[in-house]
């Protein structure tokens, strides 16, 4: 069993290129996503005719003021073109007192931005009534804007404990679901392996030779595993020590979960293995299928983002969901090894049940 | 020339169990994306979603009301003429009530179900997940905001929200409080300041939509918009998947003996480049028809928009054969073809998310939408797009005609990259 390791471990030596540029796509996917999703979306807003530029100054600064969007003034053909080309959801068309959303689209976060945009038009339009009846409107309007500013009725949002309810942290969230993405797609190519060592007879001449069937297997399975968590360990200390994340105070037990997670990924890319005649085969149905995982699973998302009960149960036949939710767990809030026995115990179950018969099919199946 | 065409495509035949379910999973996909997707939010994009909250009131407000009555008539500071005013406005308005009211209204009421609970009730369905999150109204709440609002003393009473753990539910809850709460105190601020306003007397923001769109009918849901990037998407995988097949040829020596015999070198390029036409071509036109059939997504577009989606179809699909030829003339270069299918498999994941299949476009930063136009999946994705919103094609036929020139240029490329004799490896 040991040598058969070795071979393999040699090869990947040989030619590291694979390995390096998974571990180089997690570490910069996070960091472009990241980047990309915590920056505010845009959304352009624009006036036309007489005395634009005052109505969108006006505009800009009640918009962006106490908002997680970002209004940025810009002009009407380049919004309607971007709106055109699907670049931008939206852009909003402002005049003294109205606006015009200006969309083709019916996507989720149209909505959102509307409804923000419909209660600042809103109260506007109320302060500006009030200031109607004034006689001295200037300062009428900063004794109600601090009014505002220090609100009569307030909301302590807290955590069931009593803790400070942190904001949802996507970035967490994204860099297990970029390690993980591309630890599936390498664990997928290793198990590969066996197939690639079928057609090309070096299986056939280790039946030959004195390894049993069974260190033939537990060599190659091994291997997957042990090279797919080599590349989780060095992503995961790149994330940790070379670029400060937090990632909570139990390392151990994330090292723990994870481990967990690439023997049940093994597992089931080894199912998938037996499902396929030939290597190339192989490689033409786990690129398609593997990034649709993590989506259906909701790993890219809040969680709580997918609610139909037929997705969720897809994702739960995937080990990633569970991984996810352990994950996570640990990270935000410090959760012990029994707050996260469920998700390693489906991974477990997975891991077993396609080992089974997933080895079964590899077997069984003649190339 | 023809022979390596039957070539190629009996060698999909061969595996075509497989080929079948790469040609149909994305079909599956796009369904179980849609309807999941789309059922959150349902026609009149309301939210479709069930909420639940847990109203706890420890308050009492009616004692409360009568205490800071009481307290207003005896005061001295607040003008006598004004004390009847205000207790009346107090009484018919208190703010507990009004909370709560606005709490159960039917436009909120729709989608979040409010109970009130006692806290230890409260605490347990929201640890067990029986509830999103809960609002506790403490005792003393009403006395200590109306004497602050009223008599100047200084504590500030404070709802608390809790929730077990951050979620997409629990923020909307929030968000649906706060509004409450930010409404409330727009009044309690127009109040304190002086100044009445008639609410029904305002005029208030219309709020249209706009449709950019030639017909209002062409606005684009949820379910089109995966239907057009997750075609596009896997009919871009369908290069890899030709491209990764040399490996197999190589290995049954059907390249070297293609080589030996008299054929001129470029057919077996030819062979392998139509072969992903026609396969992509049959993906494309099976993701389109098969969305359209069982999600209805095209329903009521004239000939023209076909054809024209025919069109789209068709350059992009030439794009993509492009695509495997220069695929397959580097693959027949590496020696190692580990190499070549893990480098393959890159470029088209790369593509595939710069392009704007994976997520919307305008998630990614700037620079990187710059370059994902240039992918010919990112391309064809926004000339899909306008297609849909505007059928004209004038806005078209300049990034297809830029796509066919990179075809041309993939083409041109993988027959010079194309081994010479004796380069073979």
């Amino acid at each position: 069993m040991i040598p058969v390791f070795l071979a393999q471990l040699a090869k990947e030596r040989r030619h590291p290129v694979i390995l390096i540029v998974l571990i180089a796509a997690s570490v910069a996917g996070t960091v472009i996503f990241t980047g990309g999703t915590q920056a505010p979306t845009e959304i352009a807003i624009f006036s036309e005719g007489t005395q634009s530029e005052a109505i969108e100054e006006k505009w800009e600064t009640l918009l962006n003021h106490n908002s997680e969007l970002q209004f940025v003034v810009s002009n009407p053909e380049d919004a309607r073109e971007s709106v055109q080309q699907g670049q931008a959801d939206l852009a909003i068309r402002l005049t003294e007192t109205d606006y015009t959303v200006i969309t083709s689209s019916t996507m989720p976060d149209v909505a959102v931005a509307e409804q923000h945009v419909r209660s600042v038009f809103e109260q506007e339009a109320v302060i500006e009534s009030a200031l109607a009846q004034s006689v001295q409107p200037e300062l009428l309007r900063t004794e109600i804007e601090s009014a505002i500013g220090d609100p009569v009725m307030q909301m302590n949002v807290s955590s069931l404990g009593g803790d400070e309810l942190s904001g949802y942290d996507m970035k967490t969230q994204l860099i297990f679901a970029f390690t993980l993405l591309t630890a599936m797609f390498m664990i997928g190519f290793r198990v590969n392996n066996i197939l690639k060592d079928k057609v090309y007879g070096l299986w056939d001449r280790m039946i030959l030779s004195p390894v049993t069937k069974t260190g033939m297997y537990t060599a190659y399975i091994t291997y997957a595993f042990f090279i797919g968590f080599v590349q989780i360990l060095i992503v995961m200390l790149i994330f940790r020590y070379f670029m400060n994340v937090e990632l909570g105070d139990r390392f151990d037990l994330l090292l723990i979960v994870l481990a967990i997670f690439t023997f049940s990924m093994v597992s089931v890319a080894t199912l998938l293995t037996g499902l396929v005649k030939k290597p190339e085969l192989f490689y033409a149905i786990y690129p398609s299928v593997i990034p649709m995982i993590p989506i259906i699973s909701g790993a890219y998302m809040v969680p709580g983002t997918i609610t139909n009960p037929v997705l969720l149960f897809i994702g739960d036949l995937f080990p990633v969901s569970h991984a996810m939710d352990a994950l996570l767990d640990i990270v935000m809030y410090n959760a012990t090894l029994q707050d996260v026995t469920q998700p390693i115990m489906m991974m477990i179950l997975i891991g077993v049940i396609s080992m089974g018969i997933g080895v079964n099919l590899v077997e069984r199946r003649s190339v | 020339m023809l022979t390596f065409l039957k070539k190629d495509l009996l060698l999909f035949w061969r595996d075509r169990k497989e080929v079948l379910l790469v040609v149909i999973l994305p079909l599956l996909i796009i369904v179980v994306l849609s309807i999941s997707m789309s059922g959150m939010f349902d026609g009149d994009e309301n939210l479709n979603v069930d909420l639940s909250l847990g109203l706890v009131i420890e308050d009492q407000p009616e004692e409360a009301i009568e205490v800071i009555s009481n307290q207003i008539s005896m005061s001295g500071k607040i003008p006598e003429d004004v004390k009847d005013n205000l207790i009346n406005s107090i009484e018919s308005a208190p703010p507990v009530e009004l909370l709560t009211n606005a709490l159960m209204s039917p436009g909120i009421g729709d989608w979040v179900t409010v109970k009130t609970l006692t806290e230890k009730e409260a605490v347990d369905s929201v640890e067990n997940g029986g509830r999103d999150a809960m609002l506790v109204i403490p005792s003393g709440y009403t006395e200590q905001l109306l004497s602050y609002l009223y008599l100047g003393t200084e504590n500030k009473p404070e709802l608390s929200f809790s929730a077990k753990e951050t979620s997409f539910e629990v923020d909307i809850i929030h968000d649906t409080i706060e509004g409450i709460l930010n409404q409330m105190n727009l009044q309690y601020a127009l109040s304190l300041s002086g100044t009445e306003v008639d609410m029904t007397q305002i005029q208030l923001p219309e709020g249209s939509t706009e449709s950019i769109a030639a017909d209002r009918d062409f606005t684009m849901g949820i379910d089109q918009y995966f239907t057009l990037s997750m075609g596009v998407l896997f009919v871009l995988f369908m290069a890899s998947t030709v491209a990764t097949r040399i490996t197999l040829e190589k290995r049954e020596q059907t390249f070297n003996r293609v080589t030996l015999s008299n054929a001129p070198p470029y057919h077996f390029l030819f062979g392998k480049t139509c072969a992903t036409f026609i396969l992509a071509m049959l993906q494309i036109i099976l993701i389109f028809m098969g969305s359209h059939l069982i999600l209805d997504v095209f329903s009521d577009r004239t000939m023209m928009f076909w054809s024209g989606l025919l069109l789209i179809s068709i350059v992009f699909s030439l794009a993509v054969a492009g695509l495997a030829a220069l695929m397959t003339s580097i693959s027949l270069r590496i020696k190692n073809p580990e190499t070549a299918n893990g480098a393959f498999t890159g470029i088209i994941m790369l593509f595939g998310t710069i392009g704007g299949s994976f997520v919307p476009i305008y998630v990614l930063p700037d620079w990187l939408q710059k370059i994902g136009e240039f992918t010919p999946n990112g391309q064809t994705l926004s000339v899909l797009i306008e297609w849909f919103h505007f059928e004209d094609l004038s806005l078209i036929w300049l990034p297809l005609t830029v796509l066919t020139v990179f075809t041309v240029i993939s083409v041109i490329i993988s027959m010079m990259l194309y081994p010479k004799r004796g380069e073979v490896s």
